[in-house]
């Protein structure tokens, strides 16, 4: 009988061990909850931001207190990265990678903010993300960069060489954007080599690789911009800058309402030439910040860059009634009236920017005398810009056309020649420098002037116009017919262009030159 | 003939077409040797400590008073005493009247200005005495035009004191990318003073060297071909008596390097810190012993916001500071967030025996009353730093310097206003701000 008694006994005992053990698991459970319930970061002072942001990071932390769970932790960890508060951010992310050791989503995150601030525990960090997601090209593509601003040349060129080889991956596109203009981040991972051969003195190999990336992606300003550091003639214009575009960072930034957030990101897609995200940010930044002023010229200055003059104004008298008397705004704003031909309002505003004294105010002021048929006063500010600004090439091409159409040609020709030293790639400059080049009945010169204007914007049908009537008078009526059909075929309703075509094909059917 | 005139008629017929359109008006919106592991250390953010409101400077604005109209725009501040009365003067590069002035002191805190010259897009002024005939004169970094170009503008122009403050100009360097900062020393160890100069340009600029070859001649060495060089500081870094250049380069790069001399004018760069944030803001380095232990540390701020449309800052701007650890390398730490920070400048400000950091906000929230345009950090212990917030007004000060104005043995500050966003309610050229700390304690 021992034996069944001590059977049970072992049993009993075993479950009163498992009953121990289990409730220490559960309460243990309860307990690390807790924990990091606690460990949470606290939400930082929000006085200062908008209602909106602030209503976004408080929902984002009570929903984190409530359920400290990786999903709901990491969540107000990006709601604080999208508001700015960088603090706030680190905190969540470092206790959502705690919680979801596997997930490093929250480590790639907590990256993003460490590079932002030039923090070296970003490397860190990213050899972490990158281990755990060895096809993850962005993250390889940023330890790249890590490390060849940290001096480490071996380590940047492997890195960016695994970025070089990984996947592409799509852009993230949000509701009604239905394109993206971006490169891959392959191609950024080639300036990085690019720049690691320069470091090692290897120019040669740089240029390779920048000339290749040049030829792959022709609007690739970084690999055009690093060309024409190295002085090599393959670019002769850059562009600016513009960094990589990250699907994690635009998923990010598409839930901000933060405006400097918003604008920042608006202001790389305008760079970029991202218009449909442009326009997605700013109207997130105007519905989430309607009366800050920013936000207001941020969208003033698209619906012009977009042909809205009508739509601009409306922003930009809201602006002017936030910011009376803002410099920026009143050229903007006198620039928008003459867009939309109200020229004497145009001129009452552009005079009220001239206190200032520059160049634009007085520049875009000649424009609208201009086109008012006052040219000495027109004349006058295009040389009040240019005294100001000795290098405005835009002040000079209205300034030569302005002489050109006077008779003064030969006065005009030089001013242009100075206006395509300085923008060697202003298609219109050259249009209007071969035009002056024909009236001076140079024609060879304007025939050469007139296609390096066709080569620079293919697709205006202006070069191809013009170049036209230089044949025309020339007397090469066959080569004019042919340009004028050219410009037709670029728009069919250019109504100069069908007129130039019609009276050329009739001189060749009737034989008259 | 018959063609010819053909040819003429059909022309003449063809004038109206459309000339090429006026086209839209461009408005200016217009290394150390890392640590060999890289394990991840997850360490804590480090709150920035903040003081107690610090009001121990009295402002005073000087010189020319600023019409209804007027903007300010001074690019560059610098404290010389360049009459050599045994007061300090005030030195400004004026971008809005393309100037540079003088401030001359003429009695205790009496300040009368002059024109010392014109000067298209002066960026810097360096006052040291050139020619080694006893009086200071003057180098300045002139970008051509203050706003972005790509243009070969730039300019470096010495001015010459012939002892009487009558200043004979020297262009030692002209058509090259826009120049932002020249500063002088003996780099090739002639026993004269070269120039080390900082061509920020744009898209192109570049680092290099002149070395002084005769009266008021250079002879021009390159040393690096990246566009936006800001700084250009002279000092010897590493120990081995010899003067090396640490450049600050923005743009989309945001590095800092230190060019290491073998003495000779022969120099080898190595960077000393990069950020991979394109838009960092790099905006301002100057070299000071903080630590106090015998060497030049790099004194850094991040608080530019040039390029956007937004001019309000940015939240990892900031102060830096690069610990010099000897050899040419530099350890990184982070001081203090400060929105917009511009023009750090060290000195001991307090009296206390070690070196606190005055700096400057050109782009901060200015609508927000608590956005601070002058702050201190004031170092409490070796290396440990408490943000002292100073003033609000005037707003948009982009350029800071030090120097005992007063005569009273502490380190006063001048600051100067770059007024080109809104709002234009606090204006200022010229600020000088009397330190009374030390009478306050």
């Amino acid at each position: 009988m021992a034996a069944p008694t001590l059977a049970r006994q072992w049993w009993l005992a075993a479950a009163v061990v498992v009953a121990v053990a289990g409730a220490a698991w559960v309460g243990a459970g309860v307990m690390a909850r807790r924990t990091l319930a606690a460990a949470v970061p606290a939400l930082p002072d929000l006085a200062t931001l908008p209602a909106a942001v602030q209503t976004a990071v408080r929902e984002a932390e009570a929903a984190a207190r409530a359920t400290p769970e990786a999903a709901t932790v990491g969540a107000f960890g990006r709601a604080c990265h999208a508001a700015q508060l960088a603090d706030c951010a680190l905190g969540a992310y470092r206790v959502a990678e705690a919680l979801a050791p596997d997930d490093t989503s929250w480590t790639y995150h907590r990256a993003l903010l460490l590079e932002e601030r030039g923090d070296d525990a970003v490397v860190g960090a990213l050899v972490r993300v990158t281990t755990a997601q060895p096809a993850h090209g962005h993250a390889w593509f940023r330890l790249g960069e890590a490390h060849f601003k940290r001096g480490r040349l071996d380590d940047a060129a492997a890195a960016y060489t695994r970025a070089e080889a990984a996947p592409a991956v799509a852009a993230f596109t949000p509701p009604g954007v239905t394109s993206r203009q971006t490169w891959p981040i392959g191609a950024y991972a080639g300036i990085g080599l690019a720049r690691v051969a320069l470091e090692r003195g290897d120019k040669a190999a740089a240029q390779v690789r920048l000339t290749a990336l040049a030829a792959a992606y022709p609007a690739f300003a970084p690999a055009r911009g690093l060309l024409r550091q190295l002085d090599l003639q393959t670019a002769s214009t850059a562009g600016s800058y513009v960094p990589p575009v990250d699907p994690v960072v635009d998923a990010l930034v598409a839930t901000s309402r933060h405006s400097d957030v918003l604008l920042k990101y608006a202001g790389l897609a305008t760079r970029a030439g991202d218009t449909a995200w442009r326009e997605f940010l700013a109207r997130r930044a105007l519905e989430f910040n309607a009366g800050d002023r920013n936000v207001i010229m941020a969208m003033a200055e698209l619906l012009q860059d977009t042909h809205r003059p009508a739509e601009a104004l409306t922003y930009l008298e809201r602006y002017e009634a936030l910011a009376p008397g803002d410099h920026h705004a009143l050229v903007e704003h006198g620039r928008v009236l003459g867009d939309l031909d109200r020229l004497a309002e145009a001129e009452a505003m552009l005079r009220r920017a001239l206190p200032m004294r520059d160049a634009a105010a007085e520049y875009n002021l000649g424009t609208v005398l201009d086109r008012m048929n006052r040219w000495d006063e027109a004349r006058a500010h295009y040389e009040r810009a240019l005294a100001l600004n000795p290098f405005h090439a835009r002040a000079m091409n209205n300034l030569a056309s302005g002489l050109n159409r006077r008779g003064q040609t030969a006065r005009a020709i030089d001013v242009f020649e100075r206006a395509i030293a300085i923008t060697p790639d202003a298609a219109d400059v050259h249009v209007n420098y071969g035009i002056a080049l024909t009236d001076a009945r140079r024609f060879d010169q304007a025939v050469s002037v007139l296609t390096t204007a066709v080569s620079l914007d293919p697709r205006d049908p202006n070069p191809h116009n013009n170049l036209g009537i230089t044949f025309a008078s020339m007397g090469d009526l066959p080569r004019a017919r042919d340009a004028f059909a050219r410009a037709l075929e670029l728009n069919p309703r250019h109504a100069n262009a069908r007129r130039n075509l019609d009276r050329v094909t009739a001189m060749l059917q009737s034989g008259r030159p | 003939m018959a063609v010819a005139a053909g040819a003429a008629a059909v022309l003449a017929v063809f004038l109206q077409v459309r000339r090429a359109e006026q086209a839209a008006a461009d408005v200016a919106r217009a290394v150390p040797a890392a640590p060999p592991s890289v394990t991840e250390t997850i360490a804590a953010t480090a709150p920035v400590a903040r003081g107690p409101r610090l009001d121990a400077f009295t402002p005073q604005k000087v010189g020319a008073s600023i019409g209804a109209d007027d903007r300010p725009m001074i690019a560059n501040v610098t404290t010389v005493d360049l009459d050599r009365d045994g007061r300090l003067d005030i030195v400004a590069a004026d971008a809005a009247a393309n100037r540079i002035v003088w401030l001359r002191q003429s009695a205790a805190g009496v300040f009368t200005e002059s024109t010392l010259a014109e000067v298209p897009g002066p960026a810097h002024v360096h006052a040291a005495d050139l020619d080694a005939d006893g009086d200071s004169d003057l180098a300045i970094a002139s970008l051509g035009v203050l706003f972005p170009n790509n243009q070969k503008i730039g300019a470096v122009v010495l001015l010459e004191n012939d002892g009487r403050q009558r200043f004979t100009p020297h262009v030692v360097l002209d058509t090259v990318a826009r120049v932002a900062d020249v500063r002088s020393g003996d780099l090739d160890g002639d026993g004269d003073l070269d120039l080390s100069v900082a061509h920020f340009g744009y898209d192109q600029g570049e680092t290099r060297w002149l070395e002084r070859t005769g009266d008021w001649r250079y002879e021009s060495h390159v040393l690096q071909e990246l566009s936006g060089p800001i700084n250009a500081e002279i000092a010897d870094v590493d120990g081995d008596r010899d003067l090396d250049i640490v450049t600050l380069v923005s743009q989309e790069w945001e590095e800092i390097y230190v060019f290491l001399n073998d003495g000779r004018g022969q120099f080898t760069p190595r960077r000393i810190f990069g950020a991979s944030n394109e838009d960092f803001g790099s905006s301002w380095i100057s070299l000071a012993d903080l630590d106090g232990d015998g060497d030049p540390d790099v004194v850094y701020s991040n608080g530019d916001a040039f390029d956007y449309a937004t001019t309000s800052g940015r939240s990892w701007n900031g102060v830096q500071w690069l610990e010099n650890t000897g050899g040419g390398a530099f350890t990184f730490h982070r001081l203090a967030d400060v929105p917009g920070a511009s023009g750090p400048q060290a000195a001991d400000l307090d009296g206390d025996g070690d070196l606190d950091i005055a700096v400057v906000s050109a782009y901060n929230n200015w609508a927000d009353p608590k956005a601070q345009s002058l702050v201190v950090l004031e170092q409490t212990a070796r290396g440990v730093f408490t943000l002292r917030d100073v003033a609000n007004t005037p707003t948009h000060l982009v350029t800071l310097a030090l120097g005992d104005l007063s005569g009273d043995g502490l380190p006063d500050l001048v600051t100067g206003g770059m007024h080109m966003s809104w709002p234009y309610d606090r204006l200022s050229r010229l600020t000088v701000w009397t330190n009374t700390w030390r009478r306050r304690r």
